[in-house]
């Protein structure tokens, strides 16, 4: 029968899948070959670094999801976006991505504004449906516009970064890179949420807008704030994604699968819950290729599909709860 | 009311107005047929499915191979059909969630499809297109067999929408949790719901396959054709009986616009004006006079 086998497959193609899949990497294991100890321990600690990654593609939608409550399927579009900008820096202006990361972000979070002032807010108002329509709409507006400018043809920002060797292990510099990044990244958004008035705030309203309304919460500029601070969690992730996996127009419908995942394993509007689940995520994915090519993908699906019925509120809490 | 388009699109081959329309119709009421079966699970039940692509693409393509392989063309509509329902199963464990889950998962099927498809095309290396034998039946005869079958989907949706179901999947819709209380197994609807728009959308894939005489799987899993229906359920107005229909309606006169004018940027400008009117019109065209009338209620406060 068509369905079975076929969903499986599809995703091989649909989710950017780990080790198995990139091409100049010696030290990928895209066979079932001998699975001696030093192997294992490779493939999971190559996990571990794209799992970091995967995990700041997830924090950003789910800010967005805890504060507002709608999903952002866009989500991925913009991390190509910041992707590709970042790309033309460094093609054009020969700007290394982890210097325009900050312009990047800084860039998406500017753009967040008039999103979110004429599409996201009054979207909200009028249901939460209406939210995903225009979301989606934002998607499909993003990709097309994307394709139309740049073309699809696939983009990577190839960077001479040392091959780093820990222990006899080596790992690609560039996922080891991308790992510190997101961890720095969403360590920090961590900590301006736990600790400063804003972060309090924005914990309020994604507990009870109406209650935080009461005690004095602007919740529309709340709200903006999350959207932005959401988008420009996604243009850091973008400016590393430049140099780290190949990307078209399109994948970034793959990104807001993966951030989705992410998200519902984590537990929403806990950016810990992130982290971890981008950790798991990760793992998963490149312990399964061990078995072979396709296998990340099914499994990463599978994960999913467990999540939703054993545990479908995720692993943590909603922060403050 | 449905007699009298019956009548109307019955009669209307009869006035020979060329072969260029009679095909445009045929495409309006296939657009209809997609419309209404979103209609069922998106605009009753409030699950809006963004992925409806692949069960059109499922139908189309099952019905194409079965075709070829010498199966009727009715029996191959039907099992395409069903073939596509059977996508429904993949969706159960989504039914216990919020309906953005389902949206997403939805999302997600549909891109995978199209994936899944193009992935083939390139590990196989040969062409997926399937081509129907030519001449299997006049467009005329074709158009009276789309015509019947998109009347008797518009009659089993008016047979439903006074049935339990649509009755159920509207108290979802307001609020599943208080329609759970009331004793309504949200799930169990929401499967129905799902199995009767995936099987009608399935159809509709068949026939379009066979109205255009082959299977191009980049064609029919293409996101598109998940839009369309979302685009044309929202403009006419979800949730009512006529409004699928004024939407297609229009979307078939402003694609064929579209494509003319804009060529390349007619799913971009279909995206623009979903948002605008998703946003300016969430109740879509048909509840225009109901928005009017409660704006002049409001100020006369």
């Amino acid at each position: 029968m068509v369905s079975q086998s076929a969903l499986r497959r599809s995703k091989q193609v649909f989710l950017c899948e780990g080790p198995a899949r990139s091409s100049n990497q010696v030290d990928q294991v895209s066979l079932p070959v001998s699975l001696d100890f030093s192997t294992v321990i490779q493939v999971l600690m190559q996990g571990i670094l794209i799992g970091g990654l995967y995990g700041l593609v997830a924090i950003g939608m789910n800010v967005i999801f805890g504060v507002m409550g709608i999903i952002n399927i866009s989500h991925g579009d913009f991390i190509v976006l910041a992707a590709f900008v970042s790309f033309w820096l460094y093609s054009i202006f020969g700007i290394n991505p982890l210097i325009s990361l900050f312009p990047v972000a800084i860039l998406m979070f500017l753009i967040s504004v008039p999103v979110f002032q004429v599409l996201m807010k009054r979207a909200t108002k009028i249901s939460v449906d209406t939210a995903l329509i225009v979301a989606f709409g934002i998607s499909l507006i993003l990709q097309n516009l994307m394709t139309q400018f740049w073309t699809g043809d696939t983009r990577l920002i190839t960077l001479r970064f040392p091959d780093v060797a820990v222990q006899g292990f080596t790992l690609p510099a560039r996922f080891l890179v991308g790992f510190v990044i997101s961890l720095i990244s969403s360590l920090s958004l961590y900590a301006v949420i736990k600790k400063t008035f804003i972060g309090k705030a924005i914990i309020a309203v994604s507990l009870d807008s109406r209650a935080a309304a009461l005690v004095g919460i602007d919740t529309d500029r709340i709200r903006q704030l999350s959207f932005g601070i959401g988008l420009l969690m996604a243009g850091v992730a973008g400016a590393l994604l430049s140099f780290v996996y190949p990307f078209v127009p399109t994948s970034g419908a793959s990104y807001t699968f993966v951030a989705f995942v992410i998200v519902v394993l984590g537990g929403v509007g806990n950016p810990v819950g992130s982290m971890v689940g981008g950790l798991i995520l990760g793992m998963v994915g490149s312990m399964s290729s061990l078995f072979g090519p396709g296998w990340s993908t099914f499994a990463s699906f599978m994960l999913f599909i467990i999540v939703l019925l054993v545990k479908p509120e995720g692993l943590f809490q909603r922060f403050g709860a | 009311m449905i007699l009298c388009f019956s009548v109307v699109f019955a009669v209307f081959p009869l006035l020979s107005l060329g072969d260029y329309l009679l095909r445009a119709v045929t495409l309006f009421l296939l657009y209809l047929i997609i419309a209404q079966s979103w209609n069922i699970l998106g605009g009753y039940g409030g699950q809006i499915s963004l992925g409806n692509s692949s069960f059109f693409g499922i139908g189309g393509y099952a019905a194409a191979l079965l075709i070829v392989s010498r199966v009727s063309i009715w029996a191959s509509i039907l099992i395409g059909g069903l073939i596509a329902a059977a996508l429904t199963f993949f969706m159960i464990p989504a039914f216990r969630l919020r309906a953005s889950y389902f949206a997403i998962l939805t999302l997600f099927l549909g891109a995978a499809m199209q994936a899944l498809v193009t992935q083939l095309a390139v590990t196989t290396n040969t062409p997926v297109t399937v081509y129907l034998p030519m001449g299997m039946m006049s467009s005329i005869s074709l158009y009276y067999w789309i015509l019947a079958v998109t009347v008797l989907i518009l009659v089993l949706v008016m047979i439903l929408e006074r049935s339990k179901i649509i009755s159920a999947l509207r108290a979802i819709k307001a609020d599943e949790d208080s329609a759970e209380s009331l004793g309504i197994n949200a799930a169990l609807y929401k499967t129905i719901g799902l199995f009767l728009m995936s099987l009608t959308t399935g159809i509709a894939g068949a026939l379009y396959v066979v109205f255009i005489g082959f299977a191009e799987p980049s064609d029919i899993f293409a996101v598109e054709w998940g839009v369309y229906p979302l685009f044309m359920g929202i403009v006419g107005g979800i949730g009512t009986y006529v409004g699928p229909i004024i939407g297609a309606a229009i979307f078939a006169i402003a694609l064929q616009w579209l494509v003319a004018f804009v060529g390349t940027f007619s799913l971009l400008s279909l995206a623009v004006l979903l948002v605008v009117i998703v946003l300016t019109m969430p109740n879509g065209i048909i509840n225009i006079f109901a928005m009017f009338k409660a704006a002049r209620d409001k100020s006369k406060r």
